[in-house]
């Protein structure tokens, strides 16, 4: 079959692969029907996330049609269209009977270096470096998916591909953002980027009764889509400053909620940026964390930051002393997929949300390296990429 | 209330505590031989002594290291062996830790299932087969390093049914070791705490261990595998792999790195 594999720091190639089998009873096998290249794919493509290796399959969000299962999947059969999330759940551990799916103990086949450097392994993720478990990724024809009793969901008839594709990832993880948030009736929740985690972000945000939401980027089209796909008030921080204009939106309380939807790679502005990226690419921290810090300082006293970006190891300058004096709640986690599923599925049958909006772009599988430049560099208002075998 | 020294949590130093007592030899971390331990000390006062003559950058380095010889010599400690887990002292040298683990399993099931030997290449790996044999006996074959076989019999000593067993090898194995597995009720309806400890006669003695472990294969790691697919296997029904899955071309690195469970 053919596959999106990674061969170096900010080059991607289609490769001819072996197809994938069975290895375990809990195992399926799906047809890649439309895939998606998530913003976190773009910290392995710059080489920002340890242990991606040559040959590696990239992609994590994705639906298909099930081809064939192993002896102990009875919940699904060849034909069957579904979603599948990202993270990979065993469903029997006592993390997985939590509902905290993201870090079961028993999906992860090489969990000693997450070990080393945070103490404890995560789940499995498709496509997404050793550490991660180094399961082969979505961006190829087919697909093994472990514990398929557990993960995927069938589509609905109604929905299209392209509706149900985001529920893999980026719904739910927009969604979990929101839902850390504990939002009260009339919360004003911000939410830092427009890329498609943080627009389903804002979405959610209302769906879980936000009174009023504020969206944060640079890009004119993607404020423009927060404003008019999502009912943001929009802040471009190149233009204002966003403390100061948070404060000033709230009646000098700050947002109840800050949902930092953008992670370790945020462009940042003057001095600080400069600090940052010098550190970051001398490897001194791992992260640029401008949104964390930011978030933190604009959060009203006794509020909730909520963090659905990604970090992989150590930041810098991290504003303990307002967190703290503040009293404020700081969550965060890889999202626990298994947790949303089903009642995003409902939200999208009843046309309360259509995910399909953050489409900006459809190409074929054999296009994909220059659909990750174009991804990266956001050139042509790329906002999410669709690929299809 | 005297705390005994097993009870304490070391910080600094101890990048490898072993908590049971049994486990230690000597009483002040001392896990070089008396022979070893002269030795040191003569090579290390001798590139101080280099060292501080020359006055070069090299020389200063060189007698850095003495000085760290100095020091294994007289307090008797290495922490390149405490950092490997090698303990000798007594004319016996081996490798011997402690692992745990939690699996959401009542304890009688996990020990049914520990206690038939027969299951072991299950989750064990490079483990080929073990038999059971009469009289708490059992024989095992394990593919060692460099595709090397090792065979050994192995008696059951101890037998506490849902809470303990243990056991040893019996005189001409090839990998001499005992084992206890215990079981005990985890907090709060958690399953159950497996705690694994473990003695280890390496063959080839001191030379083997170390180029054992420099290839990745030390026993605690193996076994530490092997305890967590035993988790896995008994928790989900199957133990989780990504080996024979496709991949892209991979580099020379790639290769020795990507199959590694």
């Amino acid at each position: 079959m053919k596959a999106v594999c990674w061969t170096g720091v900010n080059d991607v190639r289609v490769e001819k692969v072996p197809d994938p089998l069975l290895l375990n009873p809990r195992d399926a096998i799906v047809k890649v029907r439309a895939t998606t290249i998530c913003g976190s794919d773009l910290h392995l493509y710059d080489g920002y996330i340890p242990s991606v290796l040559k040959g590696d399959i990239l992609g994590h969000e994705f639906m298909g049609e099930v081809v064939e299962v192993g002896s102990k999947v009875t919940n699904l059969e060849p034909g069957d269209r579904v979603i599948v999330p990202s993270v990979i759940s065993c469903g029997d551990c006592f993390h997985c009977k939590k509902g905290q799916f993201s870090l079961c103990d028993n999906s992860n086949p090489k969990p000693a270096m997450a070990e080393k450097l945070w103490g404890h392994a995560t789940c499995g993720i498709f496509g997404y470096s050793h550490m991660m478990g180094g399961y082969a990724g979505s961006h190829a024809e087919y697909i093994r998916v472990p514990f398929a009793d557990v993960g995927p969901r069938k589509v609905p008839e109604a929905l299209s591909d392209e509706q149900a594709l985001f529920i893999s990832d980026a719904f739910p993880t927009g969604f979990m953002g929101a839902d850390l948030c504990d939002i009260e009736h009339g919360d004003t929740v911000a939410v830092w980027g427009c890329g498609a985690v943080g627009l389903f972000a804002m979405k959610s945000a209302w769906l879980l009764g936000a009174g009023r939401v504020i969206a944060i980027d640079r890009l004119p089209e993607r404020l423009s889509i927060a404003r008019h796909h999502c009912q943001a008030e929009v802040l471009d921080y190149t233009k204002v400053n966003v403390v100061e204009a948070l404060k000033e939106l709230t009646g000098g309380q700050g947002p109840d909620a800050c949902i930092d939807a953008v992670g370790m790679e945020a462009h940042e502005l003057g001095f600080e940026g400069a600090y940052d990226r010098v550190k970051q690419s001398l490897r001194l921290e791992t992260e640029r964390p401008y949104v964390l810090r930011e978030a933190i300082q604009a959060c009203r006293k006794g509020g909730t930051v909520s963090i659905m970006g990604v970090y992989g190891a150590l930041v810098d300058k991290f504003p303990m002393g307002a967190a703290m004096n503040k009293g404020l709640t700081l969550r965060m986690g890889q999202m626990h997929a298994q947790r949303y599923l089903d009642r995003l599925i409902g939200h999208v049958e009843r046309g309360e949300v259509d995910p399909s909006f953050v489409v900006s772009h459809r190409m074929a599988l054999d296009e994909a390296p220059r659909a990750y430049d174009m991804f990266k560099h956001k050139t042509d208002h790329c906002l999410r990429v669709v690929l299809t075998a | 209330m005297m705390l005994q020294e097993s009870e304490l949590i070391a910080t600094r130093g101890a990048r490898r505590p072993q908590f049971d007592p049994s486990l230690q030899h000597g009483t002040q971390g001392i896990n070089v031989g008396t022979g070893e331990r002269l030795v040191s000390l003569a090579a290390g006062l001798a590139l101080v002594g280099y060292g501080l003559r020359r006055r070069t950058v090299p020389a200063i380095l060189l007698a850095l290291m003495g000085g760290s010889l100095v020091r294994r010599g007289l307090t008797g400690h290495s922490r390149v062996h405490s950092l490997l887990g090698i303990t000798e002292v007594d004319g016996e040298s081996g490798v011997a830790f402690e692992l745990s683990t939690t699996i959401l399993k009542p304890r009688e099931e996990l020990y049914r299932v520990w206690r038939d030997f027969e299951h072991h290449p299950r989750f064990i790996p490079d483990l080929l087969s073990v038999r059971n044999l009469e009289a708490g006996r059992s024989h095992w074959v394990f593919q060692g390093p460099a595709g090397v076989l090792l065979e050994w019999d192995s008696r059951v000593t101890e037998d506490r049914p849902g809470e303990r067993i243990a056991w040893h090898t019996l005189p001409g194995s090839r990998l001499p070791h005992s084992g206890t597995v215990r079981f005990e009720d985890a907090p709060g309806g958690r399953g159950t705490v497996v705690h694994l400890s473990m003695r280890y006669h390496v063959p080839g003695g001191r030379a083997a261990v170390m180029v054992a472990k420099l290839l990745g294969e030390e026993p605690k790691q193996h076994l530490a595998r092997g305890l967590r697919q035993f988790k896995q296997l008994q928790e989900t029904g199957e133990v989780a792999t990504v080996d024979a899955q496709p991949h892209g071309h991979r580099s020379r690195l790639g290769k020795t790195l990507a199959p590694r469970s």
